[in-house]
């Protein structure tokens, strides 16, 4: 059996699909595993053992002939085209597709064989965007910045892929040593996500104080802070490594750590895979639910704006990982259980994850206040008209005008997606089985785009605490389908 | 901007234009989609780093509801 994986993204997305390429490494143990990644990320899959043969995205390469001439798109469309062929010649049984970018969409239609199983984001035959899996359906819907997903991405990855992570799967770098150091990572993949030098600097101070051994380390572009904070603090005890660590060095330095301190960015994936516990200072726009620390006992600290963030409270969490101690109660800890990683200590509001529970796991129905009873009732009015304007042009395609109303109508359920928030994961996913419709005659689109209106006609009607109308209860494909026993 | 990717922005509008007038003529052919896998790799490279990461539905027209 010869499997495909692709990752076009960066290095801490590649290091999150570590575990299910283990997990399916582990399931088929006869099994050719392909891996295609960036040319320019390749040294974060290195250490990736289970990976039978690697493919390199050389999009740098590709468009070196249009740098000399913008006007001339032929030579790399020759070039894509012989590296298309050749990843599509390998015929592979399976193509999963764990990125979620247009090129990594249309890269996997164009590398599907006839008998390729896909999973993932891919394309139709005319080229919309296709998604075959309810899983993948489920990322586009809930997952990202505004939405209130709480799976991790590593446990979405392997719904995707179709497999069950155990703990060992999520070990790249075993051999674990305990020692008095803590690892500072300075910087961030960009900087509204990086903690202030300042900030650095006194935390810093009191690790030293406190008896720590303190390696920095970050890309060369951290240097100027760690010079900074070298030059004011320097000791016996400060090492900076900041620009000397390939992965693989950061590994095992990380493999020898107490903790690592630091953003939700690539070397805390190195971590995660080390086994090494880590105090994530999730700032900015950042969602730990889905990318944070997977090593029990890590915590989070969330914070919007960076410098909100105060040197003190990262020593005292600092001190309750080390000392094993309860977290302070601004902090999430990852306890070790799965899918949802973290105890938000009553951090978070819930609505909107309750509803999802709800809708794709088979949670209970939550509760409404009359303030959702009001949306629901617009929602179920729209959906009224829709029904009505999409049966008169079913019966007679020159009546369009129509069609204008259901743009119209489209857009406001996603307004009242914006204000009523617990409701938005239905309207999510509304929006996301009507891109998914397959070409087809007109017909035939017609009639599952009105589906997709009982479907969401029905479904808000239930959460209104009406009766479960299971002829309408369609969707696209055929049923509103759980991802899968996640929960 | 940099003189780098004043030149993609140049090539993009051109495979913008070039992929317009395939979906007119309903020109589905694997060499078609090359030219759409191509303009995305030219969007990726003008685009935010960060950007790539993110789900395609938050800057991407390339798939309206059908």
């Amino acid at each position: 059996m010869k499997i495909l994986i692709i990752q076009l993204t960066r290095p801490g997305d590649i290091f999150c699909s570590w575990p299910v390429i283990s997990a399916i490494k582990r399931q088929n143990p006869g099994a050719e595993i392909h891996f295609l990644i960036r040319k320019k990320f390749a040294g974060a899959a290195r250490d990736f053992s289970a990976v039978d043969h690697f493919w390199h995205f050389d999009s740098e390469r590709w468009l070196s002939p249009i740098i000399d001439d913008p006007m001339n798109t032929g030579a790399a469309q020759i070039e894509l085209g012989k590296f298309a062929d050749a990843m599509r010649s390998e015929k592979f049984d399976q193509i999963i597709n764990l990125s979620f970018s247009p090129s990594s969409s249309f890269l996997t239609h164009l590398v599907t064989s006839e008998n390729s199983e896909v999973r993932g984001y891919t394309r139709s035959s005319d080229f919309y965007l296709h998604i075959p899996d309810e899983a993948s359906r489920y990322f586009r819907a809930q997952v990202g910045v505004n939405k209130f997903n709480r799976l991790h991405i590593i446990d979405i990855f392997a719904m995707i892929a179709g497999v069950n992570l155990s703990d060992l799967d999520l070990v790249l770098y075993p051999n674990r040593i305990l020692s008095d150091t803590v690892v500072c990572h300075l910087g961030a993949s960009v900087e509204n996500k990086a903690w202030p030098v300042d900030h650095w600097l006194s935390l810093i101070k009191s690790l030293l104080d406190s008896g720590y051994f303190v390696q920095m380390v970050g890309g060369g572009s951290d240097s100027p802070k760690a010079q900074a904070i070298a030059k004011e603090l320097g000791c016996e005890n400060l090492q900076d490594l900041i620009g000397q660590t390939e992965f693989s060095d950061l590994a095992k330095i990380l493999s020898k750590a107490k903790l690592l301190v630091g953003a939700d960015s690539g070397p805390m994936h190195v971590a995660n895979g080390a086994g090494c516990p880590t105090l994530c200072l999730s700032l900015g726009p950042v969602k730990y639910w889905e990318t944070g620390p997977t090593v029990k006992g890590s915590q989070v600290l969330a914070c919007g704006v960076p410098h909100h963030l105060k040197p003190e409270e990262v020593f005292l969490s600092i001190q309750s990982i080390v000392h094993m101690e309860t977290p302070n109660k601004n902090a999430r800890l990852c306890d070790g259980k799965k899918p949802v990683r973290y105890d938000d200590q009553g951090n978070d509001e819930s609505a909107g994850w309750d509803t999802v529970t709800w809708l794709y796991f088979g949670a209970d129905r939550p509760s409404v206040n009359s303030v959702n009873k009001k949306f629901i009732d617009q929602i179920l009015e729209v959906c009224e008209i829709a029904a009505v304007q999409i049966n008169l042009y079913k019966s007679d395609f020159s009546k369009t005008s129509g069609l204008q109303l259901i743009e119209k109508i489209d857009d406001v359920l996603k307004v009242i997606g914006q204000t009523d928030k617990s409701i938005n994961p239905i309207l999510e996913y509304f929006f996301c089985e009507k891109e998914n419709i397959l070409p087809g005659t007109q017909a035939e689109v017609i009639e599952h785009t009105l589906n997709c209106y009982q479907w969401l006609k029905s479904k808000t009607g239930e959460l209104k605490g009406e009766p479960r109308n299971d002829s309408e209860f369609l969707g696209n494909t055929g049923s509103a389908q759980k991802v899968s026993g996640v929960l | 901007m940099s003189k780098l990717n004043e030149k993609l922005a140049v090539t993009l509008k051109n495979l913008e234009k070039l992929t317009c007038q395939l979906r007119d003529t309903k020109d589905y052919s694997r060499q078609s989609e090359i030219a759409f896998l191509l303009k995305e790799i030219v969007q990726e490279q003008i685009l935010p780093t960060e950007t790539i990461t993110e789900n395609e539905n938050t800057y991407n027209s390339a798939h309206p509801t059908r």
